[in-house]
């Protein structure tokens, strides 16, 4: 995944000087103290920034979880109160098992349908390009309109089961959307909906940067196209697999909008996530301190999925 | 080649359909929502356009939303540019580490990070405004602005800034006059990014205004679940938070590409 220096050649020449000028040394001796001084003073105030908000608010965040407030915050730490509460919560594990269940699917589907879609496209088919700009636009939405359009589709007195009933079948029943056993697979839906354009773009770049000689080898060595795909290119697009899983994965902890949008956390507490679950307590139910520990241990769960891939991916990529 | 295409039409009916049914119901009126379904509205009506384009209630959200998104780009891309080009171009003690770390902070759940921001806007009196929410985004579009940036900065040879300083130019003249638009498709695809996140973000930017800065994500959730719904007035407005998104992939449609090839979106 090295960045193409593509286009950037060309305007090198154009500014070239003809011949060395008597500015050299002092320009060099400009270059030595920017070499050494400029890149800490450029850097610095975005990093103290980061940093200070960073850790900051994770600190303040994790600092209101060990005390007890409610409404407003306080400051007194009292210890592990709030995780002890919010182990025992039911709600709360509701939620972890629909995240799991959301995030399990929706990842699963999300990279199945991108992989598919960037493989035909990169069968040298006519209208690619427009089909490829389609399968992304809904990368542009905002997850409330997607939430909100899939709503209606899926809504049985507006949507496909309307249609399918206006059109004669009034056995077809689609109704998961009002099923709390079935609703999480209507997040899913709309999430893979969502996302799967943007898989798609990243595989195809993944796809465009394999070198074509390996494959004209392998097929001159006469191994099918199915072999080539399990052998040659589906192992050596690991790399986007990974950034494909780590975005994926994000959106699916943080997903909040889809749901407030699709269900509203319903039906019931059917579609509940923990991101909700802190919204609620937090700003809702004046539960401040439950709302902060859920946030911490959402983090958690972030930290745990991202760190040791990136770990794993960096120190490959160090070996290699 | 026939099972291919067939493939990919069929992912292309998934695609459009929630957009066109959206699109449909917003050129009708309720009436014929409710009614018995047709692909395309019978009595054509942008009654739903109008009341939004109309009422302040919905249209100050458009502005609302356009402005902090604005204000969060433009700072983003601009604090970012002189950090990316450090990372690109010295070599300095932890470089690194930074840089895979700022990236980290990226991938940290919004959630926690809303109450200390609620609690901090609240007591300076940021709380309800434009900046506030802009600043709050930029915590996640500064280490992504880096990062793409760097990509950009990087396909650039060195030899460009050596020649600039031979020819007798100043640094920050040579970075605005000549290394600026040598990258200017990687601050198109940045500021696209920048852009998308914050005006699809809905935890922050609804939890930090109540009124004034309050944007149009917001409003439609809020709509929704109110007692009546207005089916044609929602779904006009769904439309129309499409068009600034769809405008911005529009201008840097060719760059885009470019971006993810380098691993970095």
């Amino acid at each position: 995944m090295s960045p193409s220096p593509s286009g950037a050649q060309l305007t090198l020449h154009e500014g070239s000087p003809s011949m060395p000028s008597l500015q050299t040394a002092s320009a060099s001796r400009f270059g030595r103290l920017v070499d050494v001084v400029l890149p800490k003073i450029v850097v610095a105030p975005t990093m103290v920034a980061s940093l200070v908000c960073f850790y900051g608010f994770v600190l303040w965040t994790a600092w209101l979880s060990l005390t007890e407030s409610r409404i407003l915050p306080k400051y007194e730490i009292v210890g592990l109160v709030q995780y002890q509460e919010l182990f025992s919560n039911e709600r709360w594990w509701a939620a972890m098992k629909n995240l799991g269940v959301f995030g399990g699917l929706f990842i699963f589907f999300s990279l199945a349908v991108g992989l598919l879609l960037a493989v035909f496209l990169d069968q040298k088919i006519r209208r690619e390009g427009a089909l490829r700009t389609i399968y992304l636009y809904p990368m542009a939405l905002s997850f409330i309109v997607t939430g909100t359009a899939w709503k209606w589709m899926l809504n049985p007195g507006l949507g496909l089961e309307k249609l399918m009933h206006d059109f004669g079948f009034s056995d077809f029943t689609f109704d998961w959307i009002v099923n709390p056993d079935m609703a999480i697979y209507t997040v899913v839906i709309a999430g893979v909906w969502q996302s799967s354009g943007f898989v798609m773009a990243l595989f195809l770049a993944g796809l465009r940067g394999i070198d074509d000689a390996i494959i004209k080898a392998a097929q001159v060595d006469g191994a099918n196209l199915p072999t080539i795909y399990r052998r040659i290119v589906i192992p050596s697009l690991r790399p986007v697999f990974f950034s494909a899983f780590m975005i994926l994965a994000h959106i699916a902890i943080k997903s909040f909008d889809l749901v407030m949008a699709l269900t509203n956390a319903g039906p019931g507490l059917a579609t509940d996530l923990p991101s909700i679950f802190m919204y609620q307590h937090g700003f809702n139910r004046g539960q401040l301190g439950l709302g902060a520990a859920s946030a911490m241990i959402m983090l958690a769960t972030a930290a745990a999925i991202v760190v040791p891939f990136l770990y794993s991916e960096l120190r490959s990529q160090r070996r290699g | 080649m026939k099972k291919r295409y067939f493939g990919l039409v069929l992912y292309l009916v998934f695609a459009i359909l929630p957009i066109y049914w959206m699109l449909n119901m917003s050129l009708k009126t309720n009436e014929e929502i409710t009614g018995v379904f047709s692909l395309w509205p019978h009595q054509l009506t942008f009654a739903n356009f109008r009341t939004i384009l109309t009422d302040p209630a919905w249209y100050g959200g458009y502005i609302n939303s356009l402005i902090y998104v604005g204000i969060n780009t433009v700072l983003s891309v601009a604090v970012a540019l002189p950090a990316a080009y450090a990372f690109s171009r010295y070599q300095f003690l932890g470089d690194k580490h930074l840089f895979f770390w700022l990236l980290t902070n990226r991938m940290s759940p919004p959630a926690v990070f809303l109450l200390p921001f609620f609690q901090l806007y609240s007591s300076v009196g940021l709380f309800d405004t434009h900046i506030a929410v802009a600043m709050a985004h930029m915590l996640f579009n500064v280490p992504l602005a880096v990062w793409i940036l760097e990509g950009f900065m990087s396909g650039i040879p060195r030899e460009i800034d050596e020649t600039a300083y031979i020819d007798g130019y100043s640094f920050p003249r040579f970075f605005l006059r000549i290394f600026i638009p040598l990258i200017g498709a990687g601050i198109g695809v940045t500021a696209f990014f920048c852009f998308m996140f914050s005006w699809v973000e809905l935890l922050l930017a609804r939890t930090l205004t109540s009124v004034n800065a309050k944007p149009i994500v917001a409003i439609m959730t809020r709509t929704v679940s109110a007692a009546g719904m207005d089916w044609g007035v929602l779904a006009a407005a769904g439309v129309l938070t499409i068009v600034p998104g769809a405008l911005v992939i529009w201008f840097v449609r060719n760059y885009i590409a470019k971006g993810f090839a380098m691993g970095r979106v």
